[in-house]
């Protein structure tokens, strides 16, 4: 990577010089890009509950929460973490400092007994007993929390990881997701390896 | 006909021209103008449209770089199929990786290693762009493009197609010219064709064909009054030439005719003037000859008469010798008139001597002579002194002593009779006159003065033969002069006399002097 501020240099002199202020920011973007370049150094080799926790959070990009989920303006956006112990580290790592919908981003680990509406994201390990995970989302019903989760019998979840030809993808259930009166965006549709109840 | 077929090509080909230059000026300007916009459109929608895409597949893409999704964003990228133009595409991600790529069937992917930076640029026919994936203010990638930027193709098919129009307008223009000059110049080469005509020909019956109403129209119009107006004045000036030459000819006619009768007139005067001559010299030798046989019974009678006058003048009684006297005075005046007339036949006869004359001491000798045969008249005589002339003497002596013995007789009866002979210069030759105060006579008979026999006073009135005037007209004119008269009754006479035609003999005269 060091040679890659070296190449744009290199470059720009021999561009028509159409703008300097092009120029600046190609620096600036270089600079940029090393950054991201250290940053996801490590990105080729992310574990599977990174991407989870990537996931999660960029989940809250794609998915419209109604006015009344939040108190006010200045709440913050909670990801509710269940039995995901391994997650929570990742993710912690991943919102430091981000925002989603212009809030900033709380991640609280959750007990089984807990209500699932203090959530907007609930996402829901794979360490969770069947009977939790069924009562937690029977007790989320009707409420706007984007449920998630990677336990492979759990059923009526909004979202469900799979892992699928060693990749981490996801299916959307579009009946949950509506009935917790969420809108889910068609581009994660897209992304999605199947959507269940689509029309 | 070449040079009419050059000036009729030379109009076309102006026309021609101008209508050709117009167009193909007119197109091109149009054309490259439009040219230059629509190329300036296809860099700038070229340019926009890149971006707009780009921006789109960056939108899409997000969740693909968000949710590490290869495919999805390889289909996504593939979506460019759509756009023909479109020859590559490329997802890098946040660490400048290649994430996914798509590659047009027939072209190279030949992606840059390193994402650059975000922007549009244009490089050998190549439209360049990178486009940055952001959500949620994060920089998740860069999408890079590549597409066909036709702008130099583009440029050359314009210009291909503004020529190909320039030549069809052309081609189109060569016909609009061909029916422009049939219908609006072929009038105008008709006129042109007609007046080089009457000018060649001169036949100004020609006319122009007028073919339409409007200026052409106008100008056949006025061209054909034109040429009515020189037809008609050309003919007029013909019909007067041929006036004029008739009248020439019966001019030159009549002239002949007059030159002919003035030749005949001259022969037939010639003639006249011949038989005159001869009949006068006939009857001057007549004259001569009986006036010549006349004298010699004419003397016998004298003779005789005196004989018997003085032999029996006692005898013979008183009547008889008054008879007799009567008889002699009878005789001799008709002895005085034989005499005159032969006088008057010799001149006729007699060679001209002319020598230098002193006419004032003549006319002074004749002067004492008549004073002597009148002893008792009392005349006043004035002789101009020096007057010269050339003349035969003898000739010019009868002159004067006819001239002052007349002159001398008709003063007879005035009171204070008075003579003068002088001369006065008329004309370069000199003028002689003899002037008296008698008693004059009317200017109408002054033609008859000088014939023969010829009187305008009785014989009891004025003594005379009637020969003497026309005696001395006789010399003069056979000195080459002229004489004449002024006179009026009781005014006196003027007898005025040339001795000389004044050419050659009043030349010489005058070298003498």
């Amino acid at each position: 990577m060091p040679d890659s501020q070296n190449a744009i240099t290199a470059r720009s002199p021999a561009r028509d010089a159409r703008t300097r202020v092009l120029r600046i920011f190609a620096y600036v973007l270089a600079g940029c890009a090393l950054v991201l370049a250290g940053l996801s150094a490590s990105a080729q080799e992310r574990s599977e509950s990174e991407l989870k926790a990537a996931f999660l959070y960029h989940f809250g990009s794609y998915v419209d929460w109604p006015a009344n989920a939040f108190e006010d303006a200045d709440a913050p956006f909670v990801i509710g973490l269940v039995g995901a112990d391994d997650i929570q580290g990742p993710l912690a790592a991943i919102v430091r400092g981000r925002t989603v919908l212009d809030r900033r981003i709380s991640v609280r680990r959750l007990e089984a007994g807990d209500d699932p509406g203090a959530a907007h994201i609930l996402f829901i390990g794979g360490s969770v007993r069947p009977g939790t995970a069924d009562d937690l989302l029977q007790r989320a019903r009707g409420l706007p929390v984007l449920t998630v989760t990677e336990a492979v019998y759990v059923r009526d979840a909004g979202i469900r990881f799979v892992i699928d030809e060693d990749r981490v993808r996801f299916d959307i259930s579009l009946p949950v997701v509506q009935e917790a009166d969420l809108r889910i965006s068609s581009r994660l549709l897209g992304i999605a390896r199947r959507v269940e109840g689509a029309p | 006909m070449s040079a009419r077929g050059g000036l009729r090509g030379s109009v076309r080909a102006k026309l021609l021209a101008g209508t050709l230059g117009t167009t193909a000026i007119a197109l091109l300007i149009a054309g490259i103008a439009l040219l230059v916009v629509s190329l300036r459109d296809y860099h700038q929608v070229a340019v926009r449209d890149m971006q707009t895409q780009l921006n789109l597949l960056a939108r899409a893409s997000a969740p693909a770089l968000q949710f590490e999704d290869r495919e999805v964003a390889a289909e996504n990228l593939a979506l460019l199929a759509l756009r023909p133009s479109f020859e590559a595409a490329a997802l890098y991600d946040a660490s400048g990786q290649l994430f996914a790529t798509y590659v047009r069937r027939g072209h190279v992917g030949n992606f840059p290693e390193i994402p650059e930076a975000e922007g549009v640029r244009i490089a050998d026919g190549k439209i360049y762009a990178f486009v940055r994936v952001i959500s949620e203010d994060q920089i998740l990638g860069i999408i890079y493009a590549r597409a066909e930027y036709r702008l130099q193709s583009r440029l050359i098919t314009g210009l291909g197609v503004v020529l190909v129009v320039v030549l069809m307008a052309m081609i189109v223009a060569v016909f609009i010219s061909g029916w422009v000059q049939a219908y609006l110049i072929g009038p105008i080469l008709s006129i042109a064709g007609i007046a080089r005509e009457v000018v060649t020909r001169r036949d100004f019956s020609l006319r122009a064909r007028k073919m339409s109403d409007d200026e052409v129209g106008i100008l056949a119009d006025a061209f054909n009054a034109m040429l009515a107006e020189i037809e008609t004045r050309s003919t007029e000036l013909e019909r007067s030439n041929r006036e004029l030459q008739s009248e020439v000819a019966e001019r030159r006619r009549v002239e002949d005719d007059f030159r002919r009768l003035n030749r005949e007139l001259d022969a037939r005067v010639r003639e006249r003037t011949q038989q005159l001559e001869s009949a006068n010299a006939e009857l001057e030798s007549f004259a001569y000859s009986v006036s010549h046989d006349l004298r010699a019974p004419l003397r016998s009678v004298d003779g005789y008469s005196e004989a018997l006058f003085e032999d029996f003048a006692d005898s013979l009684p008183e009547d008889a010798r008054r008879y007799l006297d009567k008889i002699r005075t009878s005789t001799q005046r008709m002895g005085q008139l034989i005499e005159d007339l032969l006088k008057l036949s010799r001149l006729s006869r007699t060679d001209l001597r002319p020598v230098e004359l002193d006419l004032s001491a003549m006319a002074n000798e004749v002067i004492d002579e008549l004073r002597q045969r009148n002893p008792g008249r009392e005349v006043e005589v004035t002789v101009w002194d020096d007057m010269r002339a050339v003349g035969d003497p003898r000739l010019v002596r009868i002159v004067l002593e006819n001239l002052l013995d007349n002159a001398w007789k008709f003063t007879g009866k005035v009171e204070r009779p008075q003579i003068e002979v002088g001369s006065m210069q008329e004309g370069g030759r000199s003028v002689f006159f003899v002037r008296d105060n008698c008693v004059g006579f009317d200017m109408a008979y002054s033609d008859k003065l000088f014939g023969v026999f010829q009187r305008l006073h009785g014989q009891n009135e004025f003594p005379g033969t009637g020969i003497g005037l026309a005696t001395v007209e006789r010399v003069i004119s056979r000195h080459g002069g002229r004489i004449w008269v002024k006179a009026a009754p009781d005014k006196g006479a003027i007898f005025f006399f040339t001795l000389s035609d004044g050419s050659a003999r009043a030349d010489a005269k005058e070298k003498e002097t």
